[in-house]
């Protein structure tokens, strides 16, 4: 299988995605690094698709109830860096 | 060395008797601290004053004839991804400059609980991605064996530290060698337990499925003394395994061992390939039978390692956005999008965002399944060829790294730097547990030898690497 190497579009539109924003210098040397680690992972492909996929722990079996227990705001919002009272302030989402 | 002695044991047994006073023992070390690290930059945070009253607490409590811990009065160290409360918790990152933790990790808990003395936070590569602890954003952390040489990482703050005898014990996070690693540099023993036998709550995420809290110390007993502390079912994680009987481990006579062809493979330095042969013939001085023994599917494991760990990181990653911990860049910005962008594009170091940008990548539609569902199959072959080697062999050899400390500052592409991953990553794609013994140096430079064993069998390596230090040491 062949698989596309990473373009400049690819590379701003995962910026996009991950919120990050990328300069136009940053995106020319993603575009030469993120290809080549690609190019290393295709390794993989050698593997099956019959492989079976098992479970990577063990069955964690009953979950904890859910349990009422006091909080303390003050010790929630503690790191909340802009807030108004026990509110979040948050950007302007429309 | 610590002036406690040498073993902790024995340290917990002069304490309890009141022998010594734990205040003046802490505060005359953290007195020396500053000289210390001044050139090594082990710590991130040094909580002076709260180890001091620790300490003060704990000897008012043997006055008056209490039963004290299994860690009295020793020091122990914390990497700065995980919570303590009341500390910073950076993960050396600038997205999270100024965020302090108001709860204590379950591992944070379990060794206050048993007297330990928490001496500060350490430093480490940003979000624990990379295996030098030169990523992060407040400066390098050195190699106290050789100044002009990296500590290893992630958690190189925490075993340039405990080497360096800033601390006697430490504790660190391993998602691909970030334990083993920085204790194979700095010459000291470092544990990546099972996956489950230890409680990852109040850790900070990097990748779920991988990582665990690890140890470190000067001594085999005293990593194993730790591990029991640490380790146990805790029900806030979900991935913590329950309580299971202890198993008898293997005698070191007769003790089979398989020496991984694959890790002494293509790339490995050949002093270190020495020295680590010479650590294998000891094992067979002491009884050992080894055998060399080759693992083909190893050649997937750092391919799918970063594959994981990255589609992993993207998604936990996310969690920054500026508004409701750690650092926010535009404060009273009228657009969510611009807002998010800006605090993390200007927060994030180089190599957190490469992972991020390729975790994004293996995820994406079209790329998922010939990326990261590969790299599960590939996951899934390596656990079912681990588990048959452990039918045969009790325990797994290698180097833990391939080669010696580089340079602080030496220039890497990126792929080479993952490259030195090699061997350390197959015990967390498999989730078994493994151990990172001295083995040595060469040319001035300390080398580490690698041991793996099957799931929960963290005695058996604690018994080799004990025995091994015995006759080495």
């Amino acid at each position: 299988m062949t698989k596309p190497k990473i373009t400049v579009e690819q590379v701003r539109r995962l910026g996009d995605l991950a919120k990050l924003s990328i300069s136009a210098t940053d995106e020319e040397r993603l575009m030469g690094e993120l290809s080549s680690i690609l190019e290393y992972f295709e390794v993989v492909d050698k593997v099956s698709d019959d492989t079976r996929i098992d479970r990577q722990t063990e069955d964690p079996g009953d979950l904890r109830p859910d349990e009422v227990a006091p909080s303390s705001p003050d010790r929630v919002m503690n790191g909340v860096p802009q807030r108004k009272g026990n509110l979040v302030k948050a950007p302007r989402v429309f | 060395m610590a002036r406690l002695g040498p073993s902790v044991r024995e340290a917990v047994l002069r304490v309890g008797a009141g022998e010594l006073s734990c205040e003046e023992h802490v505060a005359s070390r953290l007195e020396r601290m500053p000289r210390m690290d001044r050139d090594v930059h082990a710590f991130l945070h040094v909580a002076g004053e709260q180890a001091v009253l620790a300490a003060r607490e704990l000897d008012q409590k043997v006055k008056r004839g209490e039963k004290v811990g299994r860690l009295a009065g020793i020091m122990i160290a914390i990497k700065d991804n995980i919570c303590v409360d009341g500390m910073p918790a950076t993960c050396a990152s600038k997205i999270l400059e100024g965020f302090q933790p108001r709860y204590d990790a379950t591992v944070v808990e379990r060794v206050r609980r048993e007297g330990a003395i928490i001496v500060g936070k350490t430093n480490m590569d940003e979000f624990a991605m990379g295996n030098t602890t030169t990523t992060g954003a407040f400066g390098p952390t050195r190699n106290p064996w050789n100044l002009e040489r990296v500590a290893g990482g992630s958690s190189g703050g925490s075993a340039a530290a405990v080497a360096g005898g800033m601390t006697t014990l430490a504790l660190g996070t391993d998602t691909g060698g970030s334990v083993r690693c920085p204790a194979s540099y700095c010459s000291i023993f470092g544990l990546k337990p099972t996956y489950g036998a230890v409680s990852r709550f109040g850790v900070i995420p990097y990748a779920n499925s991988l990582e665990q809290v690890g140890a470190f110390a000067r001594h085999a007993d005293d990593l194993r003394l730790l591990f029991e502390v640490i380790s146990g079912h805790d029900r806030r994680d979900s991935t913590s395994a329950r309580e299971r009987g202890t198993v008898e481990p293997p005698a070191m006579k007769g003790l089979k061992v398989a020496r991984i062809r694959e890790f002494f493979g293509e790339g490995i330095n050949e002093r270190v390939r020495e020295r680590v042969l010479d650590a294998s013939s000891k094992l067979e001085e002491l009884g050992a039978t080894v055998e060399e023994v080759s693992i083909s599917s190893l050649g997937y494991a750092l391919a799918a390692y970063y594959i994981v760990a990255m589609a992993e990181a993207s998604s936990n990653l996310s969690r920054y956005d500026g508004v409701r911990y750690g650092a926010s860049l535009e404060k009273g910005s009228a657009d969510w999008n611009a807002a998010f962008a800006k605090t993390r594009t200007d927060c994030f170091g180089a190599e957190v965002k490469r992972r991020i940008l390729l975790g994004t990548f293996v995820l994406s539609a079209g790329y998922y399944e010939a990326y990261y569902l590969k790299a599960q199959r590939a996951r899934s072959l390596l656990r079912s060829a681990f588990s048959r080697a452990f039918k045969k062999y009790d325990l797994l050899l290698g180097p833990t790294m391939p080669t010696l400390p580089p340079k602080v500052g030496e220039r890497m592409t990126p792929l080479e730097d993952y490259l030195a991953d090699v061997n350390t990553v197959p015990a967390n794609l498999t989730g078994v547990p493994s151990v990172s013994v001295p083995a040595g140096f060469a040319d001035g430079l300390p080398v580490g030898m690698q041991l793996m064993a099957t799931h929960f069998a963290e005695e058996t390596l604690f018994r080799v690497a004990g025995a091994y230090e015995e006759v080495t040491a």
